[in-house]
Parts: structure tokens; sequence; C-alpha cells
């Protein structure tokens, strides 16, 4: 028992005097030994810390660079050919030029995987443009927009993946657009121009719009009549409604007509989209919707449920797609076939 | 490619920076080109677009930069019945070559749609035999007389329906 404790009593004492010689200093050594401790601490953890930082910083430091190369060259390089034609100045982030790369792979039940690497670019010369005489600006492909159902729910996922589905769908076209003087009853707009390809494809557009506000929810109501030389006539009908419960949740129920000369018949489609913001950067939608058809009678074709998830992967560029959902088309009874969908997008602009 | 660079590198050295005046330059603003079939034979072309003038500082070397939107036919050399339509843009630079005539060397880029059909301008686009994108390099010269412009050119594309490579073009610039 005694040669149990006299170590610890030795060690008692020796840890005692200690304390008593640091007092005895007045606590300046004390307070010293302590700020030697917390420095040889930081010490650690820098030795620690710094080389695993050093790295994982360098590593996304030449990332962020060469997107930053890449972008810089790509507007700059269109920027100084638009002043160097025109001989006419403006401000260089104006400059709407972009490159986007993506990779995605589509897997529907019992059929081989799709992959898709793709590469887009988009030139903005405004001055030259301008100076030209025309306007050049991409055009959407309604008739798809209105009647595709992963497009959709692709496609309005989260904020700013508008310009993934135009830059996927869209065809430049040189025109003009007339806006008509503001009216407090309906919005009107014409489009005039010619698609950029040949044989040449004149088209016109028009569209009367109207958004009502209530207090339970808003509905937006629209109506286009498109002509184009090569498709021939077109027209959709839109009702929608909206609402927003919250920052988190959204509701919205889509009601679309689509009549195109094309094939001769009535689409209908109802698709009803709950937006789920997660944060900033992640945004989940859930997405059902019913496609049919309005002859030789009106008759449902196909019906279809999405689940999205889209996420910012880093800074404002690099964007991340998961969607899984089934189709049930009329051809195979209604039966479920299911499907599974990612994608990865890198924006320069 | 051969031609082309022989073209280019014999008016080349001749582009001196010895006091080029304002006055072998070209002055106005719009220009319009056309490439006539009577002289090109089974092609046609016209071109359409602005000019600005431009100034190597440190030569003391004034030039004009230009950019034009442009439209052309081809007839098919395999089938005399498919035509070759040609829908696009051009940017490119002309080079006073000396201070006393008002011959310019001309370097061009441009990037078109193109379509070979029986009728290429208003056919419907689903009996296109071939639809392409066109990138083209153009070098040349240019003489102007006054407001009036001849030029020749030499080309290279990436559409091989289009088989011709030197045209000779009439323009105007007001």
């Amino acid at each position: 028992m005694q040669r149990t404790f006299a170590p610890l009593f030795v060690l008692f004492l020796y840890l005692g005097n200690q304390v008593a010689y640091s007092f005895e200093m007045g606590g300046e050594r004390f307070e010293m030994l302590a700020q030697a401790k917390i420095a040889q601490k930081k010490r650690k953890l820098k030795k620690k810390k710094t080389p695993k930082n050093e790295n994982e910083l360098t590593f996304a430091a030449v990332i962020d660079n060469s997107h930053r190369f890449i972008t810089n060259q790509w507007i700059g390089l269109n920027y100084n050919l638009d002043t160097f034609f025109s001989n006419q100045y403006s401000q260089r982030n104006d400059n709407r030029s972009m490159i986007l790369a993506y990779y995605g792979v589509y897997k529907k039940e019992r059929e081989d995987p799709l992959y898709n690497f793709d590469l887009r670019v988009r030139v903005h010369f405004p001055n030259t443009t301008k100076r030209l005489k025309i306007v050049i600006e991409k055009e959407r492909d309604e008739i798809l927009e209105s009647t595709s159902n992963m497009q959709n729910s692709i496609a309005n996922t989260a904020p700013g993946t508008n310009a993934t589905n135009s830059a996927r769908n869209s065809k430049y076209a040189a025109g003009l657009s007339y806006l008509f003087p503001d009216s407090d009853y309906v919005q009107t707009f014409l489009d005039t121009g010619m698609r950029i390809l040949l044989p040449l494809d004149p088209y016109s557009r028009l569209r009367f719009q109207r958004e009502f506000k209530t207090d339970i929810f808003n509905i937006f109501a629209s109506q286009s009549f498109i002509l184009y030389r090569q498709d021939g006539f077109s027209e959709i009908t839109q009702l929608s409604f909206y609402k927003k419960w919250n920052d988190t949740f959204q509701n919205e129920l889509i009601n679309t007509l689509s009549w195109s000369d094309r094939d001769d018949t009535f689409l209908e489609r109802n698709n009803l989209n709950l937006y789920h913001r997660l944060d900033d950067k992640k945004s989940l939608q859930y997405s059902i919707g019913a496609n049919a058809r309005l002859s030789p009678t009106f008759h449902y074709v196909s019906y279809d449920t999405t689940i999205s998830f889209r996420q910012l992967i880093h800074k404002n560029w690099l964007f991340a797609h998961l969607a899984i959902g089934a189709d049930y088309p009329k051809e195979r009874d209604f039966r479920m076939e299911k499907f599974a969908m990612t994608r990865f997008e890198v924006f320069f602009h | 490619m051969m031609r082309f660079l022989i073209l280019i590198l014999t008016l080349l050295p001749i582009c001196s920076s010895a006091a080029i005046s304002n006055a072998v330059l070209l002055s106005k603003e719009k220009i319009f080109f056309y490439t006539p079939h009577i002289i090109n034979q089974k092609y046609f072309a016209i071109e359409f677009g602005f000019q600005s003038l431009k100034k190597i500082e440190y030569f003391n070397y004034p030039f004009n930069a230009f950019a034009m939107a442009f439209l052309a036919e081809e007839s098919y050399t395999v089938n005399p019945a498919l035509r070759t339509g040609v829908l696009g843009f051009k940017g490119g630079v002309s080079f006073p070559t000396q201070p006393w005539i008002p011959l310019s060397l001309i370097i061009t880029g441009g990037y078109a749609k193109t379509a070979l059909h029986e009728d290429p301008w208003f056919g419907k686009r689903d009996q296109s035999v071939e639809r392409d994108d066109l990138f083209l390099i153009e070098g040349g010269a240019s003489y102007r007389y006054k407001d009036f412009l001849i030029r020749y050119v030499y080309q290279l594309n990436t559409v091989k329906s289009l088989t011709r490579k030197s045209f000779l073009a009439l323009g105007v610039n007001f």
C-alpha cells in the first residue's frame, strides 16, 4: 500500500512545488508557459494540416484557374472580335458568349444506356450584328418544350437551368422582334425573322399572355401562334396555376394544348410539379404528367412521373443532375418503364 | 492550301509601312460584293456588310476590317440537278499593299450553313441531300477604283460539294 502511494506522493510534491514556484514568479512565468504551449499547439496543427490544405487549395485553384482561363479566353475572343470589326465598345461583362460542356447517361428499362457528351458554344457579337442591321438570337422550340415531359422536368429544376434547355433545343435565328406597347389587359409579342439555315425558313410568332394574381394562387394564360415555312403552322394554348407556399416549396399545374400542321393532331399535356428548394445550391422536383391526343377521340397516350435532383457542385459553373422516373405508354398497356438519368454540366460564361 | 499560302506570301512582303495614306483605304461604311455567275461558272454569291478603319500604331499602318453576311450558290459538279446553297457570315481584314496603288491584300474567315438540294433556297428541308456547317478561309487581293472594287480570292472550305476555289467579284463601297 505504502509502495503504491509513495510515487504518487512524490509526484504530488513535485507538482505542488511547480505551482508554488509559478505563483512566486507572479504568474508571469505561468502565462509565458501557457502562451508557449498554445504556440506549440498551433505549430503542431500547422505541421499537420498545412500540407493537406495546400494540396486541396492547389487542386481547387488549378480547376478554378483553368475554368477562369477558358471563360476569359472565350469571352475575350468574342468581345475582341466584336470590337475589332464594329469599332464600337461595350462592357466586356455584357458579352453573353458561353460554352456548355455536358456529359449525361440515360438508361431506360430493357434498353441500352445512352451516353451523351456534347459541347455547345454560343457566340455573341452585339455591336457587329447591330451594325449589320440584324438581330441574331437563339430561338426556342416551343412545340418540343410544350409536349416533352423529360425536357420540362429537366429544364425547370433549378434557376439558371433554362440556359441548358435552350442551348440544347434552340437554333440561331436572325430576325426582328416587336414588343407591343404595354397593356393592362394582355401582353403581346411579335417576332419575325429567318432561321440561319438552308433551305430558307422564315418564321413569324405571335404570343398573347396574361398573368392573374390572386390571394390563393397565380394564373398564367398564354396563346401562341407560330408559323414556320418549313414546319407549317402550329399553335400552343397554355393555362397554368402557380402557388408559392414558402421559400422551400412551390407548386405548379401546367395545362398545355398544342396543334401542329405537321401531324395535324391536337396534343394535350397536364403536368403537376412540386419544386422543393433544399438550399441555395440544391433542389428537387417531383413531377407527374399525362399526355393525351384529341383525335379520333380524347384519349390518354402516356403518363409519366419523375423525381429529379439538381445540385450546384462548385461555384456557379458545375452542375450535377440526377433524375429517376417512369413512363407508362399506352402501346405497352400503360405498364411501367423505369428510367434514370444523370448529367454533369460545366458552364463557361 | 499551297496556292493559298503562296498567294498570301507573295502579297504580304509588299505590305510596307511606308506612309500608307487614307486614299488607298476604304472610306465609306457599307460594302457590297457580287460574284456573278457570268464570270464564275455555275457559281454566284452576294455579300453585304460594313467596314471599319483600323491601325497598327506601332508601324503607323492603317488597314480595313470588315464583317459581312453572305449567300452563295454553286451547282454540284457530280449531279447537275443539285445545287449547294450557302448562308452565313464572314469577317476579315484588308491590308493596303503600298501607298500609291489601291491594291489590298485580303484575308477572310467565315462560317455558314449549307444545303445540297434541288432547290436549296425554297425547297423542303427534309428533301436536302446533305446539310453541313461550312468553315472557310479566303486569301486574295482587291483593287479599288473610286468607290468600286474588284476582288479576287482563293477559298478553302470544309464542304465537299463546294469545289470551286477561285472567285472574282465586283463590289461597291457606299
